[in-house]
């Protein structure tokens, strides 16, 4: 009786461990596969990403800029007087240690300079 | 058979009958025991491979990895390496395209396939396609550069005499900007022209196919000089113009510009002219922007003083030649003003002082006696006077005699400025490393020229270029064009070379017009003050924000001494 049960066991047994091992081959297989893909869609993103660089490289072209530049945008080429080269030089601008968070510094003059520096 | 007559003995033992007191079979179970012992073993073995199996085939995540073969990733096939701008920014690249051939043996009904295929391929005709379809060749090329779209229509058609090569086409996102300095490539996919041609090696080194080649250009800047440049070609009605833009501290060029120009994406057709590099190719007499390298080597070897003057009330006769002034002051000048106002009396004057040898050393130095070595193979050498008297020496001295490239000239003037070191131009960016020079200049020298350049814009034949804020310094050069053994008034090189800041130089900007009108109804005004040192103010203007120099005020105290000694100018 028990030899019979073993028995009956051990054929079910069989049968589980094939089928788990055929899933896991298909398992594989499917995965292989998938990375395969992977891989020749990797190479042919590098080759995308190498026709869009160009592309964004005709498409920033300075000339083309300025075109649209000139037809959306009323901006005129900045004279050196609008520009300014040190951010103290900007009006108004809170000093930075107060954005810190807890109580402002105290006054120490810093982010303040005298008008007459800023003739251009 | 003598082999198996161990076992066939062994089957005998077998069948012999058994008895169970025997010590024989005692052995016998000791045995069997040992048997089941190793098979339970066994047993154990299989059940641990089994349940293991089992799991790995329940489980969901595997997470070891194991020594599969690792999955490669196809790597970019590019034929040609990218060149690319200071910045990174891509001025020439390889992208995938495709050739159509077409092995016209196997057409059935070539008339059918033609028309399909004009439609796809808009640049045939449909006569042109007829043609090669019926030509009874084993291979024909029908079209080159196919885009996606059209690979895709191609398929469509599903006849098997078509093939699709994979090709790789080069293309310059930006168009004809520095085209020169670039080049462009052949059919065959070599490089003809520019740093295609000189970098062919490096760029198809199939070791470094993905690794780009920097180029010290900045193709912003060489946009504002090009578009410069043309709009000043076409308010002067000039036949041709060139430009430069070059760190004076590393011979950097950041910008090349020749006009006209070509598109390298489609340069069939384009005639030579277009092709030709001004910049490096043509030798021009520059005029006047020589005077710099007269007064420079007058003051290195300690000939004049700011303080000297000379005499300019009346043209130089000399021989048979007659030396003249284009801005006429008929008086006595000190040096700066001869600098300033672009006297060539003075400046003729000088170079007598300074002697023929010392003067053709100097230049000789400075590189205008051979061709200039560069990255590009476009390279022109300076004419230069087989017979050097004091003749060349005085006309030489204001420009006229020696013809160099415009590049030779820029290369010599950021040696000028930028103490006195000769540093040869490149076009490869190379930041880190710090140039080989030679020593040409003392740095005092040096700084007394900057003065002269500063003040000729302050107060003199450039002021034109001053753009406010950037200290810009610099000289006129105005040439006469020679044409069959004399000088043609009516055709005129003129000419402007800039540098700022004066105060501490970074760059140098060229700017060149060939053969100017002038504006309609103002043919006079055609002189390099006028037509070109504008356009070096607003490349300036344009470009140094991008290039990091802040516009400021400078110190008057610097120019003090030299300005003292140049008069207002008479008008």
């Amino acid at each position: 009786m028990t030899n019979r049960w073993a028995v009956f066991a051990s054929i079910l047994f069989a049968i589980a461990s094939v089928a788990s091992a055929l899933t896991l081959k298909y398992h594989v297989q499917s995965r292989a596969e998938r990375a395969e893909a992977l891989a020749h869609q990797i190479a042919a993103d590098l080759e995308a990403i190498r026709v869009l660089k160009a592309e964004w490289a005709y498409l920033s072209s300075p000339q083309r800029v300025q075109e649209r530049s000139v037809k959306f945008l009323a901006l005129m080429p900045p004279t050196p007087s609008q520009i300014l080269t040190s951010i103290e030089d900007i009006p108004f601008r809170i000093p930075s240690d107060q954005f810190a968070g807890g109580r402002p510094a105290p006054k120490s003059g810093r982010g303040k300079k005298p008008d007459t520096e800023r003739q251009g | 058979m003598q082999v198996l007559a161990p076992i066939q003995h062994a089957r005998h033992a077998q069948h012999a009958p058994m008895r169970f007191d025997d010590p024989a079979v005692s052995a016998m179970a000791t045995a069997r025991n040992r048997l089941v012992l190793g098979a339970i073993i066994f047993l154990l073995c299989f059940l641990v491979l089994a349940v293991r199996t089992v799991e790995l085939g329940v489980s969901g995540g595997i997470v070891q990895s194991s020594a599969l073969p690792r999955v490669v990733v196809p790597a970019l096939r590019v034929a040609r390496a990218d060149i690319v701008d200071r910045n990174g920014e891509i001025l020439a690249t390889n992208l995938e395209s495709a050739s159509l051939s077409v092995d016209p043996r196997q057409i059935g009904a070539p008339e059918a396939l033609a028309a399909r295929l004009a439609d796809i391929l808009p640049s045939e005709s449909e006569g042109a396609l007829l043609g090669k379809l019926k030509s009874g060749k084993r291979f024909v090329y029908l079209a080159h550069n196919l885009s996606p779209r059209q690979r895709w229509a191609v398929n469509a058609i599903g006849e098997p005499a078509l093939v699709l090569h994979r090709t790789e086409e080069r293309i310059y996102p930006h168009g004809r900007l520095a085209a020169h300095a670039l080049g462009h490539m052949g059919r065959d996919g070599d490089g003809l022209m520019g740093l295609e041609r000189s970098m062919d090696d490096v760029l198809t080194n199939p070791s470094r196919v993905l690794e780009p080649l920097q180029t010290s250009l900045d193709i912003r800047v060489q946009y504002v000089l090009t578009e410069e440049l043309a709009m000043a070609m076409r308010t002067y009605r000039a036949r041709a113009a060139a430009g430069v833009v070059m760190d004076v501290n590393t011979g950097q060029v950041l910008a090349m510009a020749s006009l006209p120009d070509f598109d390298p994406n489609t340069i069939s057709g384009s005639p030579g002219e277009e092709r030709r590099n001004r910049v490096t190719q043509e030798v021009y007499e520059l005029g006047s922007s020589f005077k710099t390298f007269t007064f420079a080597a007058a003051l290195d070897e300690g000939i004049i003083d700011f303080s000297d003057s000379y005499d300019a009330t009346k043209p130089l006769r000399v021989a048979r030649f007659k030396i003249h002034d284009d801005h006429p002051m008929n008086d006595e000048l000190t040096a700066p003003e001869i600098y300033a106002f672009s006297s060539n009396i003075g400046t003729a004057q000088i170079a007598m002082d300074l002697g023929r040898d010392r003067h053709r050393d100097f230049l000789a130095r400075l590189g205008f006696m051979e061709a200039m070595s560069l990255e590009l193979g476009e390279v022109a050498t300076p004419i230069t006077p087989g017979n050097w008297g004091d003749i060349s020496t005085m006309t030489i001295s204001y420009g006229h005699g020696i013809a160099v490239t415009p590049l030779h000239l820029v290369r010599a003037i950021a040696a000028m400025v930028n103490g006195g070191r000769l540093i040869d131009a490149t076009l490869q960016a190379n930041l880190s490393a710090t140039p080989a020079y030679t020593e040409v200049l003392s740095p005092r020298a040096s700084r007394q020229v900057r003065q002269l350049m500063r003040m000729a814009v302050m107060k003199g034949t450039g002021g034109r270029a001053a753009a406010r804020g950037y200290r810009v310094g610099g000289k006129t050069g105005t040439a006469e064009k020679a044409i069959g053994g004399g000088y043609d008034a009516t055709l005129l090189v003129s000419s402007f070379v800039g540098v700022f800041p004066m105060d501490d130089p970074r760059y140098v900007v060229f700017a060149l017009l060939d053969e100017p009108l002038g504006r309609e109804g103002q043919t006079r005004l055609r002189s390099g003050g006028w037509t070109a040192a504008p356009v070096v103010k607003n490349t300036i203007l344009r470009a140094a924000p991008l290039l990091g120099v802040e516009p400021r005020q400078e110190d008057p105290s610097m120019y003090q001494e030299v300005a003292s000694r140049i008069r207002d100018r008479k008008r």
